[in-house]
């Protein structure tokens, strides 16, 4: 296979895992729906993804790339993993509307199982660490400038919308409205 | 303080894209040591649930 394919199919792992926050802005934007500290922590652990694929589209391939890929994916199970026995309890409401009969911090579940499972069947391809050399932003393709591109705007999104929810201290663990606005 | 980690890693991208590699890691390393710390703050009740 070609070298830059696996620059690419990062890049496409970045674009899909911005479709996933994106998903999330337009439950907080559009429904009205405030996320909580966990599900910020969530949010967290994508981007951390993020920036590993973005490593690899980057700097090219590397094992300690996928690492830190695996490692960010690890984390985010933990957390929503955490938020899925919380309200697994008898008795405990869940948090927030269901989406296709599952909530958000359980598809955050499988969303990052999947990206353990497929960061691990791509990282077993040996040819793709031949290359691993730094491309600048301009001689990128037009898939991969445009996943860095939304990369860094949602995280820079996040960090605001965070900032307007929580202010700079703790955010509440069941916020009802923005620090910003009250 | 989240918006402080979605600083830091936002940093850490802008120093990959840059191309301070090294940088970079530290960033990432400080960015995901402290999301354990505000995980670990945000997940200390106890859940009556047998394992």
């Amino acid at each position: 296979m070609h070298i830059n394919l696996f620059r690419r199919l990062n890049a496409i792992g970045m674009l899909l895992v911005s479709v996933v926050l994106l998903s999330a802005f337009y439950g907080q934007l559009v429904e009205g729906e405030l996320p909580c500290p966990l599900c910020l922590l969530q949010r967290v652990a994508y981007v951390a993804v993020l920036y590993g694929l973005m490593l690899n589209v980057i700097n090219g391939p590397k094992p300690s790339h996928y690492s830190i890929i695996t490692i960010s994916a690890f984390f985010g199970a933990a957390v929503s993993m955490r938020q899925i026995l919380l309200h697994i309890v008898p008795g405990t409401p869940p948090y927030g509307s269901p989406f296709l009969g599952y909530h958000y911090y359980t598809w955050a579940f499988i969303v990052f199982a999947l990206v353990i499972l497929g960061t691990a069947v791509i990282a077993a391809y040996s040819t793709q660490y031949r290359a691993d050399h730094f491309i600048g932003f301009k001689d990128h393709r037009w898939v991969c400038k445009l996943a860095i591109v939304m990369a860094l705007g949602i995280t820079a999104a996040n960090g605001v919308l965070a900032f307007v929810e929580c202010g700079p201290l703790v955010c509440a663990d069941n916020p009802v409205s923005y620090w910003l606005f009250s | 303080m989240i918006s402080l980690l979605f600083l830091l890693f936002l940093v850490a991208m802008v120093l990959t894209l840059v191309d301070k590699h090294k940088s970079s890691f530290t960033v990432f390393g400080v960015g995901m040591l402290l999301s354990l710390l505000w995980f670990r703050y945000h997940a200390t009740d106890t859940i009556n649930i047998l394992l």
